[in-house]
C-alpha cells in the first residue's frame, strides 16, 4: 500500500496489475505541508464526487485531484469503472491518513 | 439455499464473475481472504462494486469479527452499498449478535432503511460458539441462519479436518438442532481442498444427512456437486407427492400407503420436502 523514496516523494498505491484490476499510485512532494483545508478538499474531491453522482467519471476526479497537487498514475488492466474508482479512493485515503499522522 | 460461494473481496475479477457459476448465494469475504494491510482497499472495492453490479441472487458479506478494529467500518460500507445479509464470523455468545444488531439499528436509521431489514448469518466456529448456539440464534430477530466453520473449530480441538467425518457430527448436530428449533436455516462449512472431489462429496452428504439445508463453497468447481447433493431428488419429490395425494383429507390417525405407515409427522415431512423443492426451483 505504501512506498517511498526517502526525503523525496511519498507514494501510496492500491490494487494490482492483475487482469480486470488497476494499480493506482498517488504521490505528493514529501516536503509539502498540506493544511487542513487541502486535506478536506482531497477527501471531498474523491469521496463526495463519487458518492453524489453516479455519472461522475474517474477523469473528472483525476482533474480535481491534480488541481491540488496530487500526482496520480493508473495502470489499468481492463478494469471496470468501479474498480478504478475504488482503487483511486483507497490510495488517496491512505495518503490522507499518512498526512494526518505525520 | 443449497450453495454459498465465498468470493474474496479484494479481487475485482472474482467479484465480477461471482454470479456466473450457478451458486444459489454469494458471500463476499472481507475476513480471512483479505490480509490486514488490504482491509481498507478491499472494503472500498466491494462497496463500489456492489453499488454497480447486480447478481440476481442472494448476496451476503462476511465482515471481520467483532474482536477486530474493522467490523464497524465493514458494516457501514456494505450496508450503504445495498447489502442486506451479513455473515458474522466467530460468534461465541448472544451478546456478540446483540452488539452487531445495535450497530445495524443505527445504520438502518442513517440510511433510512426499514428497521431490521439487514439480516445476520452467524458462523459458529469455536467450541464456545457451538455450546452457545441456541442462545446465539435467538439473540436477535435479524438472525436468519446458523453456519458452521469447521477449520477454526478443528484447530481449537487439535483435530484434523481430513479425519473421519463423524468427528464433526457433534457440532453439526447442535447447529442443525438449534436452527430447527428457531426456524432458521443451517448452512454447512466449506471443504477447503477444492481438488478433492470425493472428500467434498462425502462431506456434503454427511452434512445433508445431519439436516443442513446447504453448504458454503470456496471454489466454483464445488458448486455443481453441492447443488446436486442438497437438491430434492425426483424420488423424494415423488414420495412426498404420493403421501400428500394419499392423505388429502386426513387430519388425524394412521393409514398405510404402499405398505408404509403414514401419520401426521410423515405428512408434515412430505410437505417440507415439497416446500424445499419449491424454494430450490
Amino acid at each position: 500500500m505504501e512506498s517511498s523514496v526517502p526525503g523525496q516523494i511519498k507514494t501510496f498505491s492500491s490494487g494490482s496489475r492483475n487482469r480486470m484490476d488497476a494499480l493506482v499510485t498517488v504521490s505528493r512532494a514529501g516536503t509539502s505541508e498540506p493544511g487542513r483545508e487541502a486535506e478536506v478538499k482531497i477527501e471531498s474531491s474523491v469521496r463526495k464526487l463519487f458518492a453524489e453522482s453516479q455519472d461522475e467519471t474517474v477523469a473528472s476526479v483525476l482533474e480535481s485531484l491534480s488541481d491540488i497537487g496530487l500526482k496520480i498514475l493508473i495502470e489499468d488492466n481492463q478494469a471496470f469503472n468501479f474498480t478504478l474508482r475504488a482503487r483511486l479512493v483507497a490510495s488517496v485515503e491512505a495518503l490522507i491518513e499518512w498526512e494526518d499522522e505525520n | 439455499m443449497r450453495s454459498w460461494l465465498y468470493t474474496p473481496a479484494n479481487n475485482p475479477r472474482m467479484i465480477i464473475q461471482a454470479g456466473i457459476y450457478g451458486a444459489d448465494g454469494i458471500v463476499f469475504d472481507l475476513e480471512d481472504s483479505v490480509t490486514p494491510d488490504h482491509k481498507n482497499e478491499a472494503r472500498i472495492l466491494l462497496g463500489e462494486a456492489l453499488k454497480e453490479l447486480k447478481y440476481g441472487r442472494k448476496t451476503a458479506v462476511r465482515i471481520n469479527g467483532i474482536d477486530t478494529p474493522w467490523w464497524k467500518k465493514d458494516l457501514a460500507a456494505v450496508v450503504s452499498a445495498g447489502v442486506r445479509i451479513i455473515r458474522l464470523p466467530k460468534v461465541e455468545r448472544g451478546k456478540d449478535v446483540e452488539m452487531v444488531s445495535r450497530e445495524l439499528d443505527g445504520l438502518e436509521e442513517s440510511y433510512a432503511l426499514a428497521a431490521g431489514v439487514v439480516r445476520i448469518q452467524c458462523i459458529l466456529e469455536t467450541p464456545e460458539g457451538i455450546e452457545e448456539v441456541f442462545n446465539i440464534g435467538r439473540a436477535s430477530s435479524r438472525v436468519e441462519a446458523l453456519s458452521f466453520g469447521a477449520e477454526d473449530y478443528c484447530a481449537s480441538l487439535g483435530i484434523l479436518r481430513r479425519g473421519p467425518a463423524f468427528v464433526l457430527d457433534y457440532p453439526r448436530s447442535r447447529i442443525v438442532n438449534a436452527a430447527a428449533a428457531l426456524g432458521l436455516e443451517a448452512v454447512d462449512t466449506v471443504w477447503s481442498d477444492f481438488r478433492d472431489v470425493k472428500g467434498l462429496e462425502a462431506d456434503a452428504v454427511r452434512a445433508r444427512q445431519l439436516g443442513f439445508s446447504g453448504k458454503s463453497v470456496i471454489h466454483p468447481d464445488q458448486i455443481k456437486i453441492v447443488n446436486e447433493i442438497f437438491a430434492v431428488t425426483p424420488e423424494e419429490a415423488a414420495w412426498a407427492e404420493g403421501v400428500l395425494a394419499g392423505t388429502e383429507n386426513i387430519t388425524s390417525g394412521v393409514l398405510s400407503i404402499d405398505g408404509c405407515m403414514v401419520d401426521l409427522p410423515v405428512i408434515k415431512q412430505a410437505k417440507r420436502v415439497l416446500e424445499k423443492q419449491d424454494k430450490q426451483s
